[in-house]
């Protein structure tokens, strides 16, 4: 009791003081709104004017809005991210469950491979431009010679637009699989034993083990998975900035390179701010769906259990 | 169920796996440890001949030790400050109950901007360190990587806080060592550069080193450089292609694009005949091929330049439709002889420079090699009454003219800018680069140079009109603004060019095609207290607009005809006008040297303050040199590059 009311006592003086915190805290939020809110509210003001190289020449409402719906590279950019992204993600969610489920049992060296496996995502996204324009260039590079060695025609990767377009998903994957691949390898080696082991008792099949008892299971990691993933993927910009700059043409221009070539290269910081606020608009949309699947799939997990 | 074959299948698949994943590392391993010649000699998975020279190279020529500081100090004092600042907040939200529910929502917030893609980002942070002038530095690079990695500290340190029970604060001390690890672990992370690398990094000591090279296939190989090559990629591309959206995806521009994606192309390091450098030849007028011509070797007092940028000049057009009489009338008349390389306006490294005793800049310092320099397009005899008068240097009699008089059928052949190299003959001036001016700002300081008529003729508030308003009205539109014109007033025929023009400054904008030479000479009175402006400058490459300056200058004013480098035939010109205003008539037949050093000191100080990066609409490569001469003639471009290196 007496101890109680000593703990009370300290609290008390804490609440007191509770100043303190307020200072611990207060210049993180100040470096954190340096480089968010404000950037943030300073884009949405961007939008809302008028510039002309660079220099601010009046208020524009809404106009650079509508100059970007209307703009009809803006929604290929945004086509082109879409399909980037569905097809980077795609890929790198089925290799990554194959690669986890094989590598999720007991193996000799098996840190060696997990390193070995993760390795292209712990290097910077644009040295990963980098190493792989030295693979596609088509004079020193590997791609054009395999090609040749296989008796097929030099694709010249990144010279031709849908060839351009692959061979950038083919980086994504080899960057990203390994991401995918760590957080499922995770999940599967915490998924429950005893139901898999019930169901294969029960006679089922690998495959029907597989997508009716280890996948519903599954579900929740690899939703989680799949959401940070694509908002990261929706985000890609070095690699293909190293490597393409968004052509041939407009092949791999993505929404970050157009938004921005439209800042740095044509200076239309407005229409930019726009663009991007835009962009932003739709991802938070897209987050707080995500978040919705990702909580009702957690707790359709946890009835299940 | 546990027999040998599967799993021996297993794990030959693992490895399959494995080797696909690694190959990409191993590439440019193995690519670092060759031979330049090696690399070219066809796929090898192991380096015919092991040779550390690319890394010695990266050291010894390409100041890599100076981004290599660059990058830990912004990284471990950005890194450090973040840290401090994420601990304490971390702190804070784990130890204390906050008001406002701030526990919650300021881990939510710090996780929110660590999910903001960082382009989102970078236009709001660009336009704000522009304002603070924090653009090009590394204070402000630290500070963007401060906060944003602020939020990662918060939210890992808050977690590696949690886990210690406050009972036990006392005895975490003593755990002090397991901590120190795992943020060590949170610091590694950290360093990798991010989007905001590449957007953001362009402090000074990276824009400084010109070694940093678009060409050099050494400095790529090593990781790090990595940041080299992005710092180098990116502000060409802030002043690069400009033009509006909708303009400017033409032919011209796809070949751009496509230039871009090209190869990169190795520094041929042997020399003396052996390795080709590729150059863009103008054969006769309108017919262009790209040709190659071997690496030459200097002459004493000679400079070989990696070229990194050449422009596409007025002069240039002429000589692709065939006007190519200039300096008609003087001891140098010449047409220009074919083959040629054209390209005056140069920007480069120095690659080599013959035996001797060196040249050297401006200063009198002498030139070494990687050097970032921008070379005078004319070299003079040193000997005939002009050069000993100290005259202009363009009026020498035996004045030669790279890109114009030096044909490329004479030996060493590479005496233009569309190349991959261009040869400095002896007594050619050379003038340093300023380390925060970007190579392509660079590439305008010959036009910038040709300005020096309005040094002579104005005076601070002086009304100022440019007719025509093409690269070289753009200089001068520029120079007015800088030197404190009162009014400035543009004439020209396209409407993107008048919009060009408005970005410099300009006041009051006439289309050729909206009003009359009447409603000009009206506005222009209008503009300039009634009695027309003091200085008029024809910058239209034709000779006709002449007659309208006269009609626009003030009494007792000044006509600057800096344009009519070639000679496209006269124009009845009435002399009374010219004696019945009393008016000064400068003739600019180009550049003049001393006007090198201030031009690009001018280009260097003021280049966030104007759009001088705007002014640069396309770059090409040296196969793109036909389409973009064409495309040069149009309004949609404005000062187009060359790259020798792109393609």
């Amino acid at each position: 009791m007496a101890q109680a009311v000593a703990t009370e006592a300290r609290l008390g003086w804490r609440e007191r003081i509770s100043a303190t915190p307020y200072f611990l805290l207060a210049p993180a939020i100040v470096a954190l709104a340096a480089v968010s809110v404000y950037p943030l509210f300073y884009g949405i003001r961007a939008s809302l004017e008028q510039y002309r190289y660079g220099r601010e020449v009046g208020f524009a409402g809404l106009d650079n809005y509508r100059a970007v719906y209307h703009d009809e590279t803006f929604w290929e950019a945004l086509r082109v991210t879409l399909k980037f992204v569905v097809l980077a993600v795609t890929i790198e969610t089925v290799l990554g469950l194959l690669l986890a489920l094989l590598v999720a049992r007991e193996l000799r060296f098996a840190g060696s491979i997990r390193v070995g496996l993760i390795l292209p995502m712990t290097i910077a996204p644009v040295v990963v431009g980098v190493i792989w324009r030295l693979l596609y260039a088509s004079d020193i590079g590997v791609v054009n010679p395999l090609f040749s060695a296989l008796g097929l025609e030099e694709p010249d990767v990144l010279a031709h637009t849908t060839s351009a377009f692959v061979g950038l998903v083919v980086v994504d994957v080899w960057e990203w699989t390994p991401l995918l691949f760590l957080i499922l390898l995770a999940g599967v080696q915490g998924l429950p034993q005893e139901p898999l082991e019930a169901a294969r008792v029960d006679g089922a099949g690998t495959m029907r083990v597989f997508f009716d008892h280890m996948l519903p299971l599954l579900r929740p990691v690899l939703l989680v998975a799949i959401v940070l993933r694509t908002i990261d993927a929706i985000g890609t910009f070095d690699q293909v900035f190293v490597l393409t700059r968004g052509g041939p043409g407009t092949a791999t221009q993505l929404i970050s390179i157009y938004g921005y070539n439209t800042a740095f290269r044509f200076s239309q910081y407005g229409q930019a701010a726009a663009m991007l606020l835009s962009l932003l608009a739709f991802m938070s949309i897209l987050m707080v769906v995500a978040i919705r699947l990702m909580r009702r799939a957690a707790f359709g997990v946890e009835s299940e259990a | 169920m546990r027999s040998a074959a599967p799993r021996i299948g297993l794990y030959s698949l693992l490895v399959g796996i494995l080797l696909l994943t690694l190959f990409p590392f191993w590439w440019m391993i193995v690519t670092s440890l060759k031979r330049p010649v090696d690399i070219f000699a066809g796929v090898a998975l192991w380096p015919q001949e092991t040779t550390l020279d690319n890394y010695r190279v990266l050291f010894e020529q390409h100041h890599f030790r100076a981004f290599l500081v660059n990058s830990i100090t912004i990284v471990a004092v950005s890194v450090g400050i973040s840290l401090v600042l994420g601990t304490l907040a971390a702190y804070a939200l784990t130890r204390f109950r906050l008001r406002l529910g701030l526990n919650d929502s300021a881990l939510v917030g710090s996780l929110l901007v660590r999910m903001l893609p960082a382009i989102l980002l970078v236009i709001p942070l660009y336009i704000v360190l522009s304002k603070y002038q924090l653009l090009d530095t590394r204070l402000g690079l630290i500070l963007v990587y401060a906060g944003l990695n602020t939020s990662f500290v918060v939210w890992l340190m808050q977690s590696f806080l949690d886990e210690i029970p406050r009972e036990i604060e006392e005895a975490a001390l003593v755990d002090g060592d397991s901590r120190l690890s795992a943020l060590r672990r949170v610091v590694l992370p950290l360093a990798a550069p991010g989007i905001a690398a590449t957007d953001l990094q362009r402090h000074h000591d990276v824009q400084r080193l010109p070694a940093c090279p678009h060409a050099h296939l050494d400095a790529r190989r090593a990781d790090r450089a990595g940041r080299c090559l992005d710092a180098d990629r990116e502000d060409p591309d802030r002043v690069g292609a400009h033009g509006r959206g909708r303009r400017r995806r033409g032919a011209a521009d796809r070949d751009l694009r496509v230039d871009r994606a090209a190869p990169l192309r190795p520094r041929p390091h042997a020399r003396g005949g052996q390795i080709m450098a590729r150059a863009a030849v103008m054969e006769a007028p309108g017919r262009m091929t790209v040709a190659s011509f071997p690496d030459p070797e200097p002459a004493p007092g000679a400079v070989v330049l990696r070229m990194q940028y050449s422009g596409i000049c007025g002069t240039d057009k002429h000589t692709w439709r065939g006007e190519t009489v200039q300096y008609a009338g003087t001891e140098h008349e010449h047409s220009t002889p074919f083959p040629i390389i054209c390209g005056h306006e140069n920007v480069g490294l120095i690659e080599a420079i013959g035996p001797g005793e060196p040249p050297v800049d401006e200063a009198g310092r002498p030139l070494a090699v990687g050097d970032r320099v921008v070379p005078a397009p004319n070299v003079t005899c040193g000997r005939c009454f002009f050069c000993v008068g100290g005259h202009p240097y363009y009026l020498c009699e035996r004045l030669e003219d790279y890109g114009n008089s030096l044909s490329s059928a004479r030996a060493p052949h590479l005496f233009g800018g569309w190349a991959e190299l261009l040869y400095l003959l002896p007594r050619t001036r050379v003038f340093r680069v300023p380390d925060e001016l970007p190579s392509e700002l660079a590439a305008l300081t010959e036009v910038m140079a040709v300005t020096h008529g309005l040094d002579r003729a104005q005076r601070a508030g002086d009304s100022v009109v440019v007719l025509g308003v093409g690269p070289l009205g753009l200089m001068h539109l520029a120079k007015a603004e800088l030197l404190g014109a009162g009014t400035i007033v543009a004439v020209d025929v396209l409407p993107e060019r008048l919009e060009h023009a408005a970005g410099f400054g300009a006041d009051l904008l006439l289309g050729l095609g909206e009003t009359t030479p009447e409603e000009r000479a009206e506005r222009v009175r209008a503009a300039t207290v009634g009695v027309g402006a003091d200085v008029v400058v024809n910058c239209s490459g034709r000779p006709e607009p002449f007659d309208e300056a006269l009609e626009l200058v003030r009494a007792g004013g000044t006509v600057i005809e800096a344009g009519a480098f070639v000679d496209l035939g006269p124009i009845p010109v009435n002399p009374h006008r010219i004696v019945a205003k009393g008016l000064t008539v400068l003739g600019i037949g180009g550049e003049v040297l001393e006007q090198y050093g201030p031009s690009l000191r001018l280009l260097a100080r003021h280049r966030n303050r104007l759009p001088f990066a705007g002014a640069i609409t396309h770059r090409v490569g040296l196969t793109g040199v036909a389409d973009a001469l064409e495309l040069s003639q149009t309004g949609a471009a404005m000062k187009v590059l060359v790259e020798p290196a792109a393609s």
